[in-house]
């Protein structure tokens, strides 16, 4: 009786979103709502109003720079909740390898892991700085950093890459994207523009646009330093091993 | 629409993620959750997203991977 149930409103559900689907408007048309006023906008205008070459980088901290900033308050928060769940970890005991094995890699693959990493550092650096005119941006360059540290440990281990990310360093960096987000928002509001326009009131429009591309860089910087250090936190957690816990509890 | 590299890219995606979803062993299953990532990627790359091409490489391919491996490793590796 409880299967048939099942079935029916899961066919009833199905049935209402292909209805929903249907009564879409054709995608990729020309004559759709969303080609007809706010994109043509941003590709005609973009570059010039949000001064990024890159549109989706300019909608992301100029046009919806509110929103970004409030994705990076949530990313903060959900680091709190995996830290209250799992611990936060500061100090290490017991076994060095994500499998809870004392065995170390092979040179060979250490040694190309150092290597498939170093350039993964460098790639991560030229996404977060050209972020404004080029793919990419904070998120993806952050989560890059956080990439490389993660295969370091999975290849190294665990002892020899906490100490080169500590806890105390973690904590700092968690927290750049939205201080970067309010010290850029700040200063044009002390300066007499409104919050987070890119602008300083009194300078001549050649050096706005130099202000402009470099506010745009200290928030790219900062979210992406501080993606990458959620993402080394939230990983360090996961491989706390249950006999640091305990050793922690006793003391 | 339906280029010949469309069509292997779109069935590799059907592969990767039925593997992901079914397979016993859950390291495969992570492993083939991150090369449904690479697939869909190249297939963002082709839909002209560079942006969410390296989103979606990064984080899931990585990102999650890692999370994910962590996780089986601390609990078990098979499915019961």
């Amino acid at each position: 009786m409880r299967k048939i149930l099942a079935i029916l409103f899961v066919s009833a559900l199905a049935a209402l979103l292909i209805y929903t689907v249907a009564l879409l408007p054709p995608m990729g048309d020309s004559d759709n709502p969303t080609n007809q006023h706010i994109a043509p906008r941003y590709l005609e205008r973009g570059p010039e109003e949000a001064g990024t070459g890159n549109i989706v980088a300019g909608v992301l901290l100029n046009y919806r720079g509110y929103d970004t900033m409030a994705e990076v308050a949530v990313l903060s928060a959900a680091l709190a909740g995996v830290f209250a769940v799992l611990g936060r970890g500061k100090k290490r005991i017991g076994t060095t390898f994500i499998d809870g094995s004392g065995v170390e890699f092979s040179v060979v693959s250490r040694i190309a892991v150092i290597l498939l990493v170093s350039f993964i550092m460098l790639l991560s650096i030229q996404v977060i700085l050209q972020g404004t005119n080029m793919p990419g941006g904070g998120f993806q360059g952050g989560a890059a950093i956080g990439a490389g540290v993660m295969i370091s440990t999975l290849a190294l281990g665990f002892g020899r890459t906490q100490h080169r990310v500590p806890y105390s360093l973690r904590a700092i960096l968690e927290s750049t994207g939205i201080l970067a987000f309010f010290v850029v928002g700040t200063i044009g509001v002390v300066s007499g523009a409104n919050f987070l326009t890119y602008t300083l009131p009194g300078v001549s429009a050649q050096a706005q646009a130099i202000v402009r591309a470099a506010m745009l860089i200290i928030v790219e910087i900062g979210i992406g330093v501080m993606v990458g250090a959620v993402a080394t936190s939230v990983f360090f957690a996961l491989l706390r091993d249950k006999e640091a816990d305990d050793v922690e509890r006793a003391a | 629409m339906l280029q010949p590299l469309n069509i292997v890219l779109l069935i590799l995606l059907f592969v990767t993620a039925l593997t992901a979803c079914f397979h016993r062993n859950l390291l495969v299953a992570v492993i083939m959750l991150s090369a449904f990532s690479l697939v869909m990627g190249a297939m963002w790359v082709m839909l002209r997203a560079p942006d969410l091409a390296l989103a979606e490489v990064v984080a899931v391919g990585v990102i999650t991977t890692t999370f994910f491996i962590a996780s089986v490793f601390r609990t078990q590796r098979r499915e019961e």
